[in-house]
């Protein structure tokens, strides 16, 4: 009796330094996640629909996808296309693997119950290609709230070494510099929300490696015996998933660059397979690549990069689909298949460049392009210092895609400028200017 | 299953729980069936190997005791005789016991030792993967029939508890090595769980993994590629013999934290494998603070076994006659000898391995002989024994050797080694290029230097404070609760926030693949 009144305290000693230290372990997750995690259009776009329900407003429609999806449909311009009743929510994460936007959706529907319809983002190759990581798999995972989906989707991606990573904060190690920018940010932004649906775009690359940049094409890769099955698996669980539901479901693959879908042929086997694949499913397919206004729209001097489009284009592409879900019929949208798409699209589509050393000091200048209707190019390749002059290397036009760096140039930054014409079978002339910055560190 | 591995910590934990609620006497038996486990997790083959050496070294052990029950017990049927017959008697059953404990050693130890040389050339050669620690229990179990055959203890009788010391887990990465004698009442006595001692345990175990995630393998990012390089310039080779040593230390140190840690937890107290290192003002003195459990091992079954050998005495008494200094010195300078060959072979069956023993016998050997002489000169120069200048400037120059011997043996040949140490002399060989790529690497691109920093003023102020026998924990344990919270947290938060391998695997421990 006596030993026991004795070890009471003791014990509850250490239960109180347990309790403290655990307590101090979640309020460090707080403060570190708070600091690291910067202010997001996905927290932006929460807080939009926290608002939303306060007036008795909830999702209707959900997308989802990888960051083709997130910066390039705009759910406000959607809710606009399809009336007053409607709210979309874009659940499209940076390389959203396949796994999570079904976990994603599963757990948007349980939160949910108005949604009835699910646009799905899908890339030419993202059956193929396992782009994923444990970065985006954890993004979404964050955004998971059922605690069950979450760990039905925790134990198919999570690894037990990776179960550290479960704290959150790690997963912005490396904001470490912007810790106070990203509290006030997010101080300033929940004082003042302001304009609260908003989607980011993807800034074109400005610096090239003069020996290895060439600004090349965002490589398509479609195979069909290369063919992910757990991807596959988890598209037909999706299909399935809405058709369980009772919510319409469609597939949609955004707009890439020009020259991507002109000169790729995995871009028809993909495109068509996806067709099918759809078809036997059940689910409209969109593809906006086919879209009858691509050269109008001038969609190839308006990508952010050879697959992200700009705001402005983003806008645009979400606006077709919109129409069509507001029952407009596709066809008066899409051409009926690639080689359609691909006749109508005519110029210089891409140009390139990149230099090689020479033992003088000096560099040679490589250009090249994509052209359409097999025209011939005419190059004109220049340079300008920072601060100074444009200076023609080539003397104007001329057929070699070839000119030489003089190596005075060489190791200070400037800009070299390709400028590529040709002449179409019908007389018209076509132009293309890239410009590429190049620093002193990029020289080496 | 490593220990930098989440299910590791999963198991340790599990083993801990399991271990307490058991009755004392029942708790080594917990640990043989963890220790078993941990090594099957290693593989099957490894834990074959493991229980061969035990079987082997348990019956030499037990051959050794019942040789010993045998002599005595006919040395007392001699107490009937007396005079000249009994003394001549005597002798030649002594003779004769300790002919038969040679042999009953010899048959014992040499399979053992061969097991070990097959899997390590094997291993060195690219042929096989070692099996788990077995340059560790391998010689600990030779230690345990050494010291029986010495008469120090008495054989273990029960095979499975000598099972349970020599397959210890948490010592199954890099050791430290272990003797029976000192060992055998932590692991058998029973523990009563301690809450002092589980924290203590736990923020060694959180010092030692800050130090192997943060540190050693930030480091090792740049000096990992640096050794990968082919290009060999000063300038890298500099950075090499200053960073080396410290990498190594933080590697091998922290696995070291982990392992006492843990055992700390369970109540069992490991000897401390390092003490202090940075402080050596000598290569010898290198040896007695770095890797002290095998420094210990080589000075006790290599060093005196050699030095006190009767054959060895003899002829240097001989040679004595004629040339005084070079009799006096035959015996340590032989002895030297085979602890650096075993060292060097200890560590690799390749010339790189033998050459860095050497170098470290050739300077060690040069403070026996000279020391004397070095004296004098300091005398004439007025450096008073523990003039704080001379110590650091000897705490330098031992630092920076060491770093030129590790660099030598952890570059991919002996010729690489040897051509590094040369650019370190040669200015036109002083180009930035291999340097400026290493540190561009994807990994080093990703390390968080004022971090690594902070870690290394961190164990600095600790190994003083170890050094000035101030007992760090006794002082952790009086400060207030919140103070301690934040710590156990900020040690956490620097491995989750600071491994540079972020999301990618971690290295495995340096020492581990000897």
């Amino acid at each position: 009796m006596h030993t026991k009144t004795k070890k009471k305290p003791a014990a509850r000693k250490h239960l109180v330094a347990v309790l403290v230290a655990a307590l101090f372990l979640v309020l460090a997750e707080f403060v570190l996640t708070a600091g690291l995690e910067p202010l997001t259009e996905q927290m932006k776009d929460t807080y939009y629909l926290s608002q939303m329900a306060k007036k008795g407003q909830y999702p209707d429609m959900v997308l989802l996808g990888d960051s083709t999806m997130g910066g390039g449909m705009d759910p406000s311009v959607l809710d606009d296309e399809i009336g007053d009743v409607s709210l979309a929510v874009n659940a499209a994460t940076g390389r959203q693997p396949l796994a999570g936007s079904y976990y994603y959706l599963e757990d948007l529907l349980e939160r949910y119950p108005d949604i009835h319809r699910v646009i799905i983002g899908l890339t030419y190759d993202q059956l193929i290609h396992d782009d994923t990581n444990l970065m985006s798999e954890l993004l979404v995972f964050d955004h998971i709230k059922d605690p069950e989906i979450k760990l039905q989707y925790g134990r198919t991606f999570l690894d037990i070494n990776q179960l550290p990573y479960l704290a959150k904060s790690c997963r912005y190690r490396n904001e470490l510099d912007s810790f106070t920018d990203n509290i006030r940010d997010k101080i300033d932004f929940y004082q003042n929300p302001g304009e609260t649906r908003s989607i980011g775009y993807m800034p074109a690359e400005t610096r090239q490696d003069p020996d290895k940049g060439e600004i090349g094409m965002g490589d398509v890769r479609f195979e069909e015996k290369d063919i992910d099955r757990t991807s596959l698996h988890y598209l037909k669980a999706i299909f399935l998933l809405c058709k369980e539901k009772n919510v319409q479901v469609c597939l949609v693959t955004t707009l890439i660059g020009d020259a991507e879908f002109y000169s790729s042929d995995d871009v028809k086997r993909s495109h068509e397979y996806l067709a099918n694949l759809a078809e036997s499913c059940g689910v409209p397919f969109y593809d906006l690549n086919l879209w009858r206004e691509r050269e109008e729209r001038d969609v190839g001097h308006r990508m952010a990069d050879t697959v992200h489009v700009t705001k402005d284009l983003a806008e645009e592409q979400t606006a077709v689909i919109g129409k069509i879900l507001n029952g407009e019929d596709p066809d008066d949208f899409f051409y009926p298949d690639v080689g359609t798409a691909r006749a109508d699209i005519h110029g210089v589509l891409l140009n390139t460049v990149n230099t090689t050393p020479n033992e003088d000091g000096s560099r040679t200048v490589h250009a090249g392009c994509i052209l359409t209707d097999n025209m011939t190019p005419q190059y004109q390749i220049a340079v300008q210092p920072d601060g100074a002059e444009e200076v023609d290397l080539t003397n104007g036009y001329t057929s070699s895609s070839e000119t030489v760096l003089p190596a005075q140039y060489v190791g200070s930054p400037l800009s070299l400028i390709v400028r590529v014409k040709a002449e179409g079978q019908d007389g018209t002339e076509y132009q293309r200017t890239l410009t590429v910055h190049i620093d002193a560190g990029t020289w080496g | 299953m490593s220990v930098l591995s989440i299910p590791f910590l999963l198991f340790a934990a599990a083993v801990t729980i399991i271990y307490y609620i058991l009755p004392h006497r029942f708790q080594w038996m917990c640990l043989l069936a963890a220790n078993l486990l941990f090594c099957a997790c290693a593989g099957i083959r490894g834990c074959l190997v493991l229980l061969a050496v035990a079987f082997i070294t348990y019956l030499a052990g037990l051959f050794l005791g019942r040789e010993k029950e045998h002599y005595s017990a006919e040395k007392g049927t001699l107490s009937a005789l007396s005079g000249a017959q009994k003394r001549e008697k005597k002798c030649a059953l002594k003779e004769e016991h300790g002919r038969r404990n040679r042999m009953i050693l010899a048959a014992g130890l040499i399979p053992v030792i061969a097991v070990w040389a097959f899997f390590k050339w094997n291993a060195d050669h690219g042929s096989i993967v070692m099996p788990i620690a077995v340059s560790y229990y391998t010689f600990i179990a030779v230690s345990y029939a050494a010291d029986v055959e010495a008469g120090k203890f008495a054989p273990e009788r029960n095979f499975f508890r000598y099972l349970t010391f020599l397959s210890f887990f948490p010592q199954m990465t890099e050791g430290p090595f272990t003797r029976y004698d000192r060992q055998k009442e932590e692991l058998f006595s029973g523990h009563s769980f301690s809450f002092r001692a589980m924290t203590e345990g736990i923020l060694r175990m959180l010092y030692g993994y800050c130090k192997k995630i943060i540190l050693a393998d930030s480091l090792w990012a740049v000096l990992g590629a640096l050794l990968d390089s082919e290009q060999v310039s000063g300038l890298s080779s500099a950075v090499l013999v200053l960073l080396l040593p410290l990498q190594q230390y933080a590697d091998f140190s922290g696995c070291m934290d982990i392992v006492i840690g843990f055992s700390q937890i369970l109540g069992i107290r490991l000897p401390e494998n390092f003490r202090s290192p940075i402080f050596s003002k000598s290569i010898d003195e290198v040896w007695r603070r770095w890797h002290v459990t095998l420094g210990a091992f080589c000075k006790d079954y290599v060093f005196y076994p050699v030095a006190l050998g009767k054959r060895l005495n003899e002829t240097a008494k001989k040679i004595s006659v004629r040339h005084p200094l070079a009799g006096k010195n035959l015996p340590v300078m032989v002895s030297l000898f085979c602890v650096w060959t075993f060292m060097g072979i200890w560590h690799g069956f390749g010339a790189k391995y033998l050459l860095w023993g050497w170098m470290n016998l050739f300077f060690i050997a040069l403070n026996v002989l000279l020391g004397a002489q070095y004296k004098r000169w300091r005398e004439c120069l007025h450096i008073r024994q523990g003039n704080r200048g001379w110590s650091l400037f000897c705490m330098a120059r031992t630092y920076i050797l060491f770093g030129i011997f590790e660099m030598m043996s952890d570059g991919s040949a002996a010729g690489i080694g040897a051509r590094r140490i040369l650019s370190l002399v040669r200015p036109s060989a002083w180009s930035a290029e291999p340097l400026k790529a290493a540190f561009s690497s994807d990994g080093a691109s990703s390390v968080c230097w004022p971090v690594c920093i902070l870690l290394v003023i961190l164990i600095l102020v600790i190994d003083t404070a170890k050094e000035k026998k101030i007992n760090v924990m006794d002082w952790m344990h009086r400060a207030p609760l919140p103070a301690k919270a934040a710590l156990y947290v900020a040690l956490f938060y620097l491995i989750v926030l600071f491994a540079p391998s972020g999301m990618n695997v971690l290295q495995g421990f340096g020492y581990a693949r000897f």
